[in-house]
């Protein structure tokens, strides 16, 4: 159906971006721009939820029929047979995506006008931030690849543009250019993906980039479009196989698509960028760098997985991917003392396992690990956030502990957090991680049927990996000795230099507040004082007084309610957000399995390995109905009316339909299992940092595997040497130049001859006209002669 | 047998209605003559106003005939005048350029202090001229639409009586003119002679002689077409044909005929030199294009002896494609040593008719349904280069200043960031004229030069794009001077009058719209083919 309000979610921020970059760049009024900036999104926000949920809005999520909610606003590009509708469309996949970022998004923005009170470039900052949001909401509501690409880009450019927000600072500037960089590596990966899509589906007779079949009716005329993705699902699978990935099929699609998710979603070997673009505000971190943004590659690998579930190389790529980068990224960010830089391989670390979950074909798992990942990291960063203000924008863990007492709120919110991260029973996290883990141990995917156990085991050390750092990062930095009164930091003032470097803060003394983080605050600033005092309160009297006199401890403080406010709903939201969906192993079926059902008929699933070896390739496409389940490769939701689970009765989606009984109690088990380990690891941190917070880590771990200095050394520099030796002394100025001044040159002496036949004088020109008429009527006489010879002929 | 030549001996078939164009143009003229004559010299408003608003009517009239060049009725003076979609396109041309020019010389007029109203009048029986010849059928009619424009250029090149420079450019166009419209009229009676028919005398006139003999040619396009194959003396035919092509050639400054042009357009007031170089230069390719396209009409080749229309088809045809690399390159390549500004868009006016040239030659060797296209495709580049050049020389007047006497490169010295509109403008017109993507100047090359890859000129088509490459030395020289330069001589930025406002932001806003959507115009352009020869009959 069509609903234009759809398109209101998408320009509403884009509005509020407008705004504030035309007209609050004038006022510089912090409440205005505020209220406009949370207002957008939360227009936003509501007309989402609205589509999601209401029959009004089109039910995209609640409805029976799983047809998604379309706005088509206009033919973008038609050239030929390639079509690219400008044109949204919600269906159950993008509706959880729409929902939880815009809920999310509107959450931080509430948080951030605390944050960046007092911030010079305030307007600047949220008219960024709505542009994120709408660029995000592009990218999730596109109805087709190529407009998905525009959102993809654009969440790029407004990645680069906040991490680099702070324009004073070098470092800040470097890492936007690093995420930049490294993402058009990604980007080139997408761009092909999408072109061989275009490919592969016009030799299939049906061009199309489109996500959606589109009728006439929707699009306005012509013949409809058709999906792209049912096309590739009507597609044979492809053979398991190294030289699948070069041979230009839907493995190559997969695997090209997949290059630009290692880029965006950060994972092996493109993550680089995300641990330094840390040095962009803390909000931005939560909202781009851990909730939305990074988890678009994840989006797109289950928007595709129609392509994924026809490549079980691609798969088999991307859960050695996944599993590589989780426990990799999280045995770096056990090491980190900068506490957002812990949070940033964490983010690393669980979109490794998202990817996990996509690689076994557990596509379902991997969205709900999205959304709780949401919650609970975007908790995290801004319960961080809040501890950086508190503790006037200290960012090394060594110079914190002890903070429960002075910030009680934002311990609790971040202790929901750690315990929900950590896979703690019953908190989101928990549900989430364990169905991952499960769909890796169990998977009969034909890629990772044979390392499903290996990958299980890489899993659950990664969940150890995670409770323990976790609860190292709580440790240090809300229990134990006030370090931020030694007015040296117990010797570690030479460490603090040593380290300063991967810290990404300038060497400093313990007694001063760090340059790290702060938004430029104006002591009493041109606007308008006294609002700012009475805003602020207390502290930022304090805060002056401090600055002032550049001395003595450092008083936390808890932050204002705008801040902690989406603390405390987030944390509600990070407790309860698991229990959409409750594994039907430990409901028993008493509740049912809302998110599973929710998906399951937008996502394909991936080939088994044994329907796969055992039938020919035609059986896989006809059985989506049979009870035996062979890979049904659904390509979408409109194309595949027999999709599981629907117009059955009860609704009970097949998948829930009566499992084995030994399945349900091995499933029982590995809940167990992982329950054990999650305990295990916060008490391993526990005893651990809590005698020691201080534990020096292996140099190997801090440096980060020296990942970046081999990336300098192998890559950046031989490029740059390269570029400049090669290409700019040899070929730009020896050939290039000495070619063009060369001919230049040549010309000149040529022009300055030519020039004496220009004397100024009529009788020359004259003659020179002469000269050229005897030259045209002898030309014109030769082939008179020839005609003359033809008809005396 | 239809004696096509006997239409003018019956009633004259006066269409006025296929006129209207130019008719409603002569009666402005004249009514702005005499409105100069009766109010004096104070009424430099008036006069350029009544000019303008008679282009605006010619436009609408030209606008309101476009539909109908796909009828039936489309001959005008039994004949003598054609209604086609190349005739409305290229008035359409000449009526920009001549609105152009009122408003760039609105300001230059004031300067000199110079009869504003016979300036005027003279650029409106010019651009009649010019109209005349793009819409003439008959060579007879085509030479005196080009010396109705000749003669009133004449007078307008040394319009700045006082200026022993603008004298000298006058005088010299004159001789030589005169000197090439000789060749042309030579041309045109040595076609008329070569197509003469032994025929019949109408029976009833004489009576009982019925076997009266008489020998008649013809001047009428479409007549000659079709006599092309059995005139009486074809060698006649040929010479005819080149002589019309050194006419043509001089009009339109193709190399070597060009020697006149740099010493006219460097001596002649600089609005003067802007019109000249856009307007009789199109009103040139539009009369050279009719004549060559439609009377000397490529001839499929039937059995193995090339017939003389084929014959005379590959004669103007390879002569015209070395005159097309002639003049691109000596344009170019003498451009690169110019110090004077007026001299070196002189020469680069002389490489841009080379390069609609290209086009010319692609549509010579197109059959009549690509032959629409690449028609289209000269039309819109001598309207593109019609707008870009226009724009820059009214950059050029500005600085020039009152006498012309800021013309040098040299006085271009760093004056970018002192008078950023100006430069700017004048930078974006440079770039347009060297052919850089999203201009104007862009889409024309690309048109002209693909509708030559079309027809198979790949030699033609590297030499075009050599060419540009030669050109990217002298038009981003001017722009490297004008704001990588220091300056030396004291300058003042000029304010910028009201009406060189308006022009400059009219060639801007034409050559991006041109650059960035030219399917309309294009479109347009193309809308019905050129009468073919077959529809006369």
């Amino acid at each position: 159906m069509t609903n234009h309000l759809l398109s209101i979610v998408v320009f509403a921020p884009l509005a509020g971006a407008l705004i504030n970059w035309l007209v609050g760049r004038r006022t510089r009024n912090e409440t205005l721009i505020g209220f406009v900036a949370c207002g957008a999104v939360a227009v936003s926000a509501l007309a989402a939820f609205t589509i999601a949920f209401t029959g009004w809005g089109g039910a995209a999520l609640t409805g029976d029929a799983a047809t998604p909610v379309m706005s088509h606003l206009w033919t973008w590009i038609q050239v030929g047979s390639f079509r690219a509708d400008f044109g949204f469309a919600m269906d159950r996949l993008s509706g959880i995506y729409a929902c939880f970022v815009t809920f999310v998004g509107l959450l931080i923005h509430v948080f951030a006008t605390g944050y960046m009170h007092g911030d010079k470039g305030f307007y600047r900052f949220f008219a960024y931030l709505n542009l994120f949001m709408f660029m995000m909401l592009t990218l999730v509501l596109a109805d087709n690849l190529l407009l998905m690409f525009v959102g993809w880009e654009g969440v790029g450019l407004c990645s680069y543009l906040l991490i680099g927000y702070y324009t004073d600072r070098k470092e800040a500037g470097d890492a936007a250019k690093k995420a930049f960089v490294v993402n058009r590596i990604g980007d080139w990966g997408v761009v092909l993906g999408i072109m061989l899509v275009f490919f592969l589906t016009s030799h299939a007779g049906a061009p199309s980039i489109s996500f959606f079949d589109k009728t006439a009716a929707t699009v306005g005329g012509g013949d409809g479009v058709k999906s792209a993705l049912a096309t590739i699902g009507a597609m044979p699978i492809e053979a398991f196989g190294w030289q699948m990935i070069f041979a230009g099929g839907i493995t190559s699609a997969a695997v090209l698509l997949f290059i630009g998710a290692t880029g965006k979603s950060a994972q092996i070997p493109l993550y680089v960028w995300l641990p330094d673009a840390m040095a962009g505000p803390t909000p931005v971190s939560a909202l781009i760098h851990a909730a939305t943004m990074v988890t678009a590659g994840v989006y797109m690998v289950v928007r595709c997985s129609a392509i994924f579930s026809h490549a079980p190389t691609a798969l088999f790529i991307v859960a050695i991917i996944g599993a590589a980068t989780a426990i990799f990224a999280a045995s770096v960010g056990i090491a980190q003392n900068d506490i957002k830089k812990v949070l940033a391989y964490s983010t690393v670390s669980q979109l490794g396992y998202m990817f996990l979950a996509c690689g076994v074909g557990a596509f379902v798992a991997a969205i709900f690990h999205v959304m709780t990942h949401a919650f609970f990291k975007a908790l995290l960063f801004l319960g961080s956030g809040s501890v950086i203000h508190g503790m006037h924008h200290e960012q090394d863990m060594r110079r914190m502990g002890g903070l429960r007492k002075y910030m009680p709120v934002t311990f609790a919110a971040m202790t929901v957090g750690w315990l929900a991260i950590s896979g703690f029973p019953l908190l989101s996290g928990f549900f989430s991680k364990d169905e991952i883990l499960w769909k890796t141990w169990s998977t009969e995917s034909v890629g990772t049927a044979g390392v499903g156990k290996f990958l299980w085991v890489v899993g659950i050390v990664t969940a150890v990996i995670t409770a323990i750092y976790m609860t190292r990062l709580m440790v240090m930095t809300f229990w134990g000795g006030e370090r931020f009164r030694e007015t040296r930091a117990g010797g570690e003032a030479d460490e603090a230099h040593a380290h300063a470097y991967d810290a990404g803060t300038k060497p400093h003394d313990a007694s001063l507040p760090s340059a790290g983080d702060r938004p430029r605050h104006e002591p009493g600033g041109s606007v308008g004082a006294p609002g700012h005092d009475a805003a602020a309160g207390p502290h930022a009297l304090e805060d002056e007084d401090e600055e002032e006199e550049h001395h003595g401890p450092v008083e936390p403080r808890e932050s204002p309610s705008t801040m902690t406010v989406p603390l405390v709903v987030l944390a509600f939201l990070s407790v309860v957000g698991g229990w959409v969906g409750i594994p039907y192993a430990l409901s028993g079926g008493a509740v049912p399995n809302y998110f599973e059902r929710t998906l399951e008929p937008v996502v394909a699933r991936a080939p088994e390995a044994g329907a796969a070896n055992a039938q020919g390739e035609s059986a896989l496409q006809r059985g989506a109905g049979a009870s035996a389940q062979p890979p049904a490769a659904h390509g979408n939701e409109g194309a595949v009316p027999q999709s599981v689970g629907e117009g059955e009765a009860g609704g009970v989606p097949a998948s829930e339909h009566a499992p084995d009984p030994a399945e349900i109690s091995r499933e029982r088990l590995f809940t167990i299992i992982s329950v054990v380990v999650a305990l295990v690891g916060i008490g391993v941190g526990w005893l651990w940092f809590q005698r020691k917070p201080l534990y020096e880590m292996p140099r190997l771990l801090e440096n980060k595997y020296y990942v970046d200095e081999i990336y300098d050394a192998a890559l950046v520099e031989p490029i740059k040497t390269g570029s400049r030796e090669g290409l700019w002394r040899f070929f730009d100025v020896g050939v290039i130049d000495g070619i063009v001044n060369g001919m230049g040159r040549g010309m000149r002496e040529i022009g300055s001859l030519l020039r004496f036949l220009q004397p100024g004088f009529v009788r020359s020109y004259a003659a020179i006209i002469l000269i050229g008429a005897l030259a045209v009527v002898g030309y014109f006489a030769y082939f008179a002669y020839n005609a003359v010879l033809v008809i005396n002929r | 047998m239809n004696l096509s030549f006997a239409i003018p001996l019956s009633a004259p078939d006066v269409n006025f209605r296929l006129l209207l164009p130019e008719l409603i143009l002569s009666v402005t003229g004249v009514v702005v003559m005499l409105v100069d004559a009766f109010t004096g010299r104070s009424q430099r408003r008036a006069t350029a106003t009544l000019s303008l608003a008679g282009l605006a009517a010619t436009a609408w009239a030209t606008l309101w005939l476009w539909p109908s060049a796909q009828g039936a009725d489309t001959r005008a003076w039994g004949g003598m005048i054609v209604l086609d979609p190349m005739r409305l396109s290229f008035t359409l041309v000449f009526l920009i350029v001549a609105a152009l020019t009122v408003l760039i010389s609105a300001i230059w007029v004031e300067w000199e202090g110079l009869p504003a109203g016979e300036f005027h009048t003279l650029l409106l029986f010019a651009t009649v001229g010019m109209m005349l010849m793009a819409s003439g059928n008959d060579l007879v009619m085509i030479f005196l639409g080009l010396e109705i424009l000749s003669i009133a250029t004449y007078v307008m090149a040394g319009f700045r009586k006082n200026d022993l420079r603008s004298n000298e450019s006058s005088l010299k166009y004159f001789i030589l003119g005169s000197f090439s419209s000789a060749f042309l009229l030579y041309g045109i009676a040595l076609v008329y002679g070569a197509t003469a028919h032994e025929v019949s005398a109408q029976p009833q006139a004489s009576g009982a002689l019925a076997q009266h003999v008489i020998l008649a040619g013809t001047t009428n396009i479409s007549a000659i077409a079709e006599r092309v194959n059995d005139g009486l003396y074809p060698p006649l035919l040929f010479a005819g044909a080149a002589m019309l092509m050194i006419g043509f050639g001089f009009k339109i400054a193709s190399a070597p005929f060009h020697v006149w042009t740099p010493d006219v357009y460097e001596g002649a007031p600089t609005p003067v030199t802007a019109f000249m170089a856009a307007g009789p230069k199109a009103a040139g390719f539009a009369a050279f294009m009719r004549v060559f396209l439609l009377a000397f009409p490529f001839v499929a080749a039937s059995g193995q002896m090339r017939s003389t229309g084929a014959q005379l088809h590959d004669a103007w045809l390879g002569a015209l494609w070395i005159l097309a690399v002639l003049t691109m390159t000596v344009g170019n390549v003498v451009a690169l040593v110019q110090t004077n500004v007026k001299r070196m868009l002189a020469y680069s006016s002389i490489a841009h008719a080379g390069y609609a040239l290209v086009g010319f030659v692609a549509a010579g060797a197109a059959d009549s349904a690509h032959q629409t296209d690449a028609v289209a495709a000269v039309v819109f580049y001598l309207l593109a280069y019609a707008v870009m050049n226009l724009g820059a020389f009214a950059v050029v007047t500005l600085i020039a200043r009152s006498g012309d006497r800021r013309t040098d490169i040299e006085d271009y010295r760093g004056i970018g960031f002192d008078s950023p509109a100006l430069s700017l403008t004048l930078s974006l017109f440079l770039l347009s004229l060297l052919g850089v993507p999203l201009t104007a100047g862009f889409m024309g090359k690309v048109m002209v030069f693909s509708q030559a890859l079309g027809e198979g000129y790949k030699w033609l088509v590297v030499i075009g794009v050599l060419n540009t490459a030669i050109s990217v030395y002298y038009y981003l020289g001017l722009i490297v001077v004008m704001f990588f330069r220091e300056r030396t001589t004291e300058w003042r930025a000029p304010r910028i009058p009201t009406t060189l406002a308006v022009v400059l932001v009219l060639t801007v806003a034409g050559v991006i719209y041109l650059g960035l959507f030219p399917g309309r115009v294009i479109n347009a352009f193309r809308a019905v083919q050129p009468i073919a020869v077959s529809s006369l009959r």
